[in-house]
């Protein structure tokens, strides 16, 4: 099937012809070489829709996008050599939807990429989320909130490793943001301020529901290098600095667990082991139950077996058993049991 | 070749065979341009079935439908080889005859093509009924347009053909009531909106309505009472009977100028006289069975000019091209102020070319490459042979132009160029009296003895003259007062040797223009940079 050219866009490139194909010598340089009609494919699919709607890029944006472009599919990441159609498909449709960013921002296919490609790594059901929510956030004509009110929803997605910078960047999310992003049960818009505040105190209390009583959280992640995990051994978890890691003798992975998911992420150097006192508590393999300040409670049934190891920081508490790869995960709200 | 086999022939007309033209063809875009996303509809992936080639391939296979079904004609004038290839001599006259290793090609269907997707100007020649108007309206076919669109766009060369006949008539009511010229409206003829233009027997066309004809060739647009039609650019047929059948009229120097290569529709062979009367039985007609993956679109034909244009010509090749180009121009005696020693400069005067160069002495006559014409080459011919290497060069799935393409396109677009000066000694000597008779030849022996001479002079590896333009070519930005003055050293010291010679030879023309241009250009640049100072 073939399209034709939307008007505007044939000037546009025109003018900028020079610069493009220099920029594509560049990168067929410093790349392997690239795929000549899937880069003109690529770039028309993301600039054409703009075209179509009787908008122009400004030259400098324009080489930006198909700087981009090439970026993307040097690397395999858009294109005939794409690893990933869903993150591909998905980045299309919302380059399409944000339109006014496109023609904004340099760099924005890159960070909508980027983006989507971390919620993905977390899960391609996350991304998805993600991509139904970002439309619906008011922040289709603002990078800067596009880019917060993205991080923050990613964070809430899963993307654990995300917390602490989301949590700088939430005092600027209005009720209704909140409200999108979180889906609180019987908020109000005075809710706000509370709100926040008790995301930035409570590690493991479901924003959902404040007033719910605390029970503890029990999660789980990662497993076998073989089935899509981190772990080539049986891992192990201590702790350091106040944080969780987990080890299988190969690399060392920090954890990352909140009331929104949990995550594993690569610590390129080496981890000293660092207990710290104030732990919460300890987990009792044998007795299928774990204490949790001072207090007991059973374990699920999914994260029960002979304690290989175990670690706490904070609320939360890390152990893995004999019998498993995965890295078991409980939190708890302070001062709850 | 033709098939025989009546039926299995007439079913496959409208078929193109699947399997590449050239085996082991990489098809791909040669240079990345983002041009390509405009030029061109962009292609969202969903390829149709067929299409999955080049459109180098496409032309390919364009050609072999039209000469293995269209037009019965199995010559293969156009030979290239890829190895050794086996020859004879055969007959009184030894004449020698190849048998081609490598894909060859018949120039009656080959350079007609080449002139579609070129949009240039092709005169098919030959006695009458060769298929010269045939073939002419096949291109027209494989340029998208209805058998029937063509035969009632062919302009009929005949020698009452008025102006009007040819371009179109005013509205009658506009003449009457018409105040100015402005108000005329014109009812233009609807084959100058049409991208393949076809002349049938254009030298019966009268002189006055050949200068229309012209204007329409040259300046791609149609006058008449002061209205202009611009015209699109087209690929032009013109076809030409010979003068036995009567009424035909000197064609104009400035419309003779104007074609771009001429093209001799060959004599039928009779050992396939049964195919044609195969086809008269069946009622076969392949023009109305072209099969549609071999149509080429108006987007496709730019394309291809496009890709055509990017084909290389090597340096080494281009400077064989311009050592061939530079032989003709030089009549030592044509002037005296040595910008004049030219051929044009003796035509202008109106005296007899080829009597000045008898009177020369001092040259050996026989060898010398310029005696054999009258003329030098001008401009046009030069791009239109430097397009049609790159055509062929692209049509044969080449990145680069080669030495062979430059040696058959030449002769094909020189043919009514180089005038032959048939006083010369060279045709006086009995083994080249041939080449009065047969012009594509003699071009290609021209071309032949001029490399043969360019590698005796050893000139691929010392190109003086060559390296002082490529070296000014840079740029004086930055050059020295010093520099500056060693060039004119240089040049002066080059001129000195070559007048040392005593005898200038046609290649030294130009060369010797050109250092006298450089001594001009650093002589100019010296005194700046001394006033600057």
């Amino acid at each position: 099937m073939e399209k034709i050219i939307p008007p505007g866009m044939r000037s546009s490139l025109e003018r900028n012809r020079s610069a493009m194909n220099s920029i594509f010598e560049f990168h067929r340089s410093v790349n392997r070489e690239p795929d000549y009609d899937d880069i003109l494919l690529m770039f028309y699919r993301i600039i054409s829709p703009v075209y179509e709607r009787g908008r122009e890029f400004a030259d400098d944006l324009l080489c930006g996008i198909f700087d981009s472009v090439l970026k993307l599919c040097g690397k395999g990441y858009i294109g005939r050599g794409g690893r990933f159609p869903a993150v591909e498909d998905l980045f299309f449709t919302m380059l399409n939807s944000f339109g006014d960013l496109l023609t904004a921002q340099k760099d924005f296919p890159v960070v909508l990429f980027n983006a989507l490609f971390n919620v993905y790594q977390k899960s391609e059901e996350a991304m998805k989320d993600w991509g139904d929510k970002m439309p619906l956030l008011s922040c289709s004509d603002d990078f800067e909130s596009f880019r917060k009110k993205g991080f923050i929803l990613a964070w809430r997605l899963g993307v654990a490793r995300y917390r602490e910078r989301a949590l700088e960047l939430i005092d600027s999310l209005s009720a209704d943001d909140i409200r999108k992003i979180f889906e609180p049960e019987n908020f109000n818009n005075d809710d706000t301020e509370e709100f926040i505040s008790s995301l930035k105190i409570n590690l493991w209390k479901n924003p959902g529901n404040i007033s719910a009583e605390a029970k503890p959280v029990f999660l789980f992640t990662d497993g076998f290098r073989g089935y899509g995990g981190h772990f080539s051994n049986i891992p192990s978890v201590f702790s350091s600095d106040g944080e969780l890691y987990a080890a299988d003798g190969d690399a060392v992975f920090r954890i990352y667990a909140d009331i929104f998911g949990v995550e594993l992420v690569h610590e390129p150097e080496m981890v000293q082991v660092k207990k710290n006192r104030s732990d919460a508590g300890l987990v009792y393999g044998s007795t299928g139950e774990i204490i949790l300040n001072g207090r007991s409670t059973p374990l699920p049934e999914f994260c029960r077996g002979d304690i290989r190891s175990s670690a706490s920081a904070g609320q939360t508490i890390a152990w893995t058993v004999n019998s498993s790869y995965k890295i078991f995960i409980a939190g708890i709200v302070a001062g709850h049991g | 070749m033709i098939r025989g086999g009546g039926m299995e022939e007439h079913n496959s007309l409208g078929k193109v065979s699947q399997s590449p033209t050239v085996p082991g063809k990489v098809h791909g875009r040669r240079k990345f341009d983002i041009a390509d996303l405009y030029n061109k509809p962009v292609s969202t992936g969903e390829e149709k079935p067929g299409e999955s080639y080049g459109l180098d391939e496409k032309l390919r296979k364009a050609y072999f439908w039209v000469a293995n079904y269209a037009i019965i004609n199995p010559f293969c004038d156009i030979e290239y080889n890829e190895t050794s290839p086996n020859r004879y001599v055969i007959g009184d006259n030894k004449t020698g005859l190849t048998l081609a290793t490598g894909q060859s090609y018949a120039s009656f269907i080959l350079l007609p093509l080449l002139t579609l997707v070129t949009r240039k100007k092709c005169l098919l020649v030959g006695g009458p009924g060769r298929g010269k108007t045939s073939s002419a309206m096949i291109m027209g076919l494989l340029a998208g347009y209805s058998m029937k669109d063509i035969k009632r766009a062919v302009q009929h060369g005949q020698p009452q053909m008025t102006v009007s006949d040819l371009l179109g008539n005013p509205l009658p009511s506009d003449m009457v009531n018409a105040r100015s010229m402005d108000e005329i409206q014109i009812a233009w003829r609807r084959w100058l909106g049409m991208k393949v233009k076809i002349i049938d027997e254009y030298n019966r066309i009268p002189a006055r309505t050949q200068s229309a004809l012209l204007n329409v060739m040259s300046e791609n647009y149609a006058e008449l009472l002061d209205q202009v039609y611009d015209c699109p650019e087209a690929a032009w047929y013109l076809t030409a009977n010979d003068d036995a059948g009567g009424g035909t009229y000197q064609v104009i120097e400035a419309l003779k100028d104007r074609i771009d290569i001429v093209v001799s529709a060959l004599h039928f062979n009779t050992r396939f006289l049964k195919d044609l009367l195969d086809r008269v039985e069946r009622g076969i007609k392949p023009e109305e069975m072209i099969p549609d993956e071999i149509i080429f679109t108006e987007e496709e034909i730019e394309q291809i000019n496009r890709e055509i244009l990017e084909v290389e010509i090597p340096e080494k090749l281009m400077r064989r091209i311009e050592y061939f180009a530079s032989q003709f121009e030089l009549l030592e005696s044509g002037g005296e102020q040595f910008e004049y020693k030219t051929k044009d400069n003796v035509k202008l005067s109106g005296e007899s070319i080829s009597q000045v160069m008898q009177g020369e002495t001092g040259k050996d006559q026989l060898k010398d490459l310029s005696y054999q014409t009258l003329n030098g080459l001008s401009v046009r011919a030069f791009m239109t042979c430097l397009t049609f290497i790159k055509a062929l060069a692209y049509f044969r799935g080449n990145e680069c132009a080669d030495f062979s393409d430059v040696r058959h396109i030449l002769p094909f677009v020189l043919h009514d160029k180089l005038a032959q000066n048939s006083d010369s000694p060279f045709f006086e000597q009995p083994e080249n009296a041939v080449y009065k008779y047969d012009r594509i030849s003699w071009i290609r022996k021209l071309f032949d003895l001029s490399c043969a001479e360019y590698d005796r002079a050893g000139l691929d590896k010392k190109d003086p003259v060559g390296e002082l333009l490529a070296s000014f070519t840079k740029g004086l930005d930055g050059v020295t007062e010093t520099e500056a003055a060693q060039k004119l050293q240089q040049i002066e010291k080059m001129i000195g040797d070559i007048s040392a010679g005593r005898k200038i030879y046609a290649p030294q023309f130009d060369d010797i223009l050109t250092l006298k241009y450089l001594h001009q250009r650093y002589t100019n640049y010296l005194s700046w940079l001394k006033w600057k100072k």
